[in-house]
């Protein structure tokens, strides 16, 4: 994970009404027009959520192969401070039908999921 | 004297039985946390059971089955709470009556567990733990350890470490 003194650099976003991050090294670029002539896949249907809400949403590009992935605003960049970043506990790790989510994350403004694309693409 | 009269020894024999059995002081005694679901009520061993939490918000995560509430932060550290109702095909008690979260340990793992209410913390003798009835039911039975009466309760003594693992493994 990319270590900023105060915690992790991520990208913050929405998907399916719940808060997402994912580290700012998995995240090439981010593209808030309307862009033609890419596939993209939204981050529900790599997350394991249902259809998100059509809400304003921004594409991230996505590791080396620059895979585009379609989030909902807001989308920003952000630190998650260290010392509110968790594992997950064991029987959320097993249960949980997510895919790719490695940590949580408990903010004053609630739970955030850190996701791993990569992982969550497979 | 007459015939009525009793001898001395016959009085001090009625005097014994009335004393009820003598004790065993030194028989090995368990500790047990006893819970409440309802009308029915469990118990747990006490050296599983590491805290009776007071209440503390639940943090909801997406992807959990219903029986899976969510997280909470104890002291820095983050616990799944699990629904016991749940696990043991109970119905879910009322909304927003009072409740309790036990912060159990078992088979590696530690997780908060949901109840209505803790109705005791007490130690046992080893003896009047009894096993398990036949007919207890198929699917309570790979969970109770044994039986324990209390305050005119019959009470599950459940295993924490079967609970935990068959949940982890998504059998319950």
């Amino acid at each position: 994970m990319t270590e900023t003194p105060d915690g992790l650099a991520v990208v913050r976003f929405a998907a399916g009404g719940w808060q997402f991050a994912v580290e700012v090294s998995q995240v090439r670029a981010m593209i808030r027009e309307t862009e033609t002539g890419e596939s993209c896949v939204s981050a529900e249907s790599l997350i394991g959520l249902p259809p998100g809400s059509p809400t304003r949403r921004t594409r991230l590009v996505i590791g080396p192969e620059a895979r585009r992935v379609e989030v909902s605003e807001p989308v920003e960049l952000a630190s998650l401070p260290a010392d509110c970043l968790f594992p997950l506990p064991p029987l959320v790790a097993e249960r949980m039908t997510l895919v790719g989510i490695r940590a949580l994350a408990l903010t004053p403004s609630g739970p955030v999921l850190v996701v791993d694309f990569p992982v969550a693409g497979r | 004297m007459t015939d009525m009269q009793a001898t001395l020894d016959q009085i001090l024999s009625l005097r014994r039985d009335k004393a009820g059995p003598v004790i065993d002081v030194d028989e090995p005694t368990v500790k047990l946390v006893i819970v409440s679901l309802g009308d029915r009520w469990f118990a747990f061993h006490g050296e599983k059971i590491k805290e009776v939490l007071a209440d503390c918000p639940v943090y909801y995560l997406p992807g959990c089955p219903s029986s899976l509430e969510g997280v909470i932060n104890v002291r820095g550290d983050i616990e799944s709470v699990i629904r016991l109702h749940a696990l043991l095909g109970l119905p879910e008690p009322v909304a927003g009556l009072p409740s309790r979260i036990l912060l159990g340990q078992a088979a590696t793992m530690r997780s908060g567990i949901r109840v209505d209410r803790v109705e005791e913390v007490m130690d046992v003798n080893e003896s009047a733990i009894l096993p398990p009835p036949h007919t207890i039911s198929e699917d309570l039975r790979p969970l109770v350890l044994g039986i324990v009466s209390f305050r005119d309760h019959l009470i599950h003594l459940l295993d924490l470490d079967r609970l935990f693992e068959d949940y982890r493994l998504g059998l319950r």
